[in-house]
């Protein structure tokens, strides 16, 4: 099956919010968060956790605090999320995110990572936008 | 800060002495620290975040 991304234009600016019981619920059993801080005021945080059954880590969420926004704290936080991959003997890394998250997926396109299949029933109809559905992407830990 | 820099792109730097932590990333004039912490983020990080 031949699968590639492709962008399209909404007919209005998207705004979601992520409750933080939710935040909570999806970071909660990472082993381990990563801080990034600028003048001692956390700008960012990546969760993460190794699974040894497959050798992957899994970046369970990045958050960046809308002031720090468009400062690089993102893609330093994968890259040293790609540090800790290696030393736990990662074969590379693993993430969800939504369709609609565009400025989250061209983060992870820029720092290497490459789309590997999707979910069309992960979320709750319920909860989400009509038509967001769940993307995954892989980045070897190797490969810089 | 001391030790023999290594680049590893994204204008980052790694303290070869201290492998995973800290690390520091630079850009323009700001340093970004990079520590970690063990098990997920308590609420009083969370908090501090916009849900957005």
């Amino acid at each position: 099956m031949d699968v590639s991304i492709r962008e399209e234009d909404l007919p209005a600016r998207l705004y979601k919010t992520y409750e933080l019981k939710e935040t909570e619920e999806s970071v909660s059993d990472s082993d381990t968060t990563v801080l990034a801080e600028i003048e001692g005021e956390i700008a960012g945080f990546a969760c993460l956790k190794y699974h040894d059954w497959n050798k992957r880590a899994e970046v369970k969420g990045i958050y960046v605090r809308p002031a720090f926004k468009g400062r690089g704290i993102g893609a330093s936080l994968i890259t040293y999320s790609v540090e800790y991959a290696k030393t736990r003997g990662a074969r590379g890394l693993w993430l969800e995110t939504q369709n609609i998250n565009y400025p989250a997926i061209r983060l992870y396109m820029k720092t290497g990572f490459q789309f590997c299949g999707f979910d069309t029933s992960l979320y709750d109809p319920s909860a989400v936008m009509p038509g967001e559905i769940a993307l995954y992407f892989f980045r070897e830990a190797g490969s810089d | 800060m001391e030790g023999q820099e290594e680049n590893l792109g994204l204008d980052l730097v790694i303290y070869p002495n201290s492998p995973l932590a800290p690390m520091y990333a630079r850009n323009e004039n700001q340093i970004i620290e990079l520590r970690e912490i063990s098990g997920p983020p308590g609420v009083e990080i969370l908090s501090g975040f916009d849900a957005s």
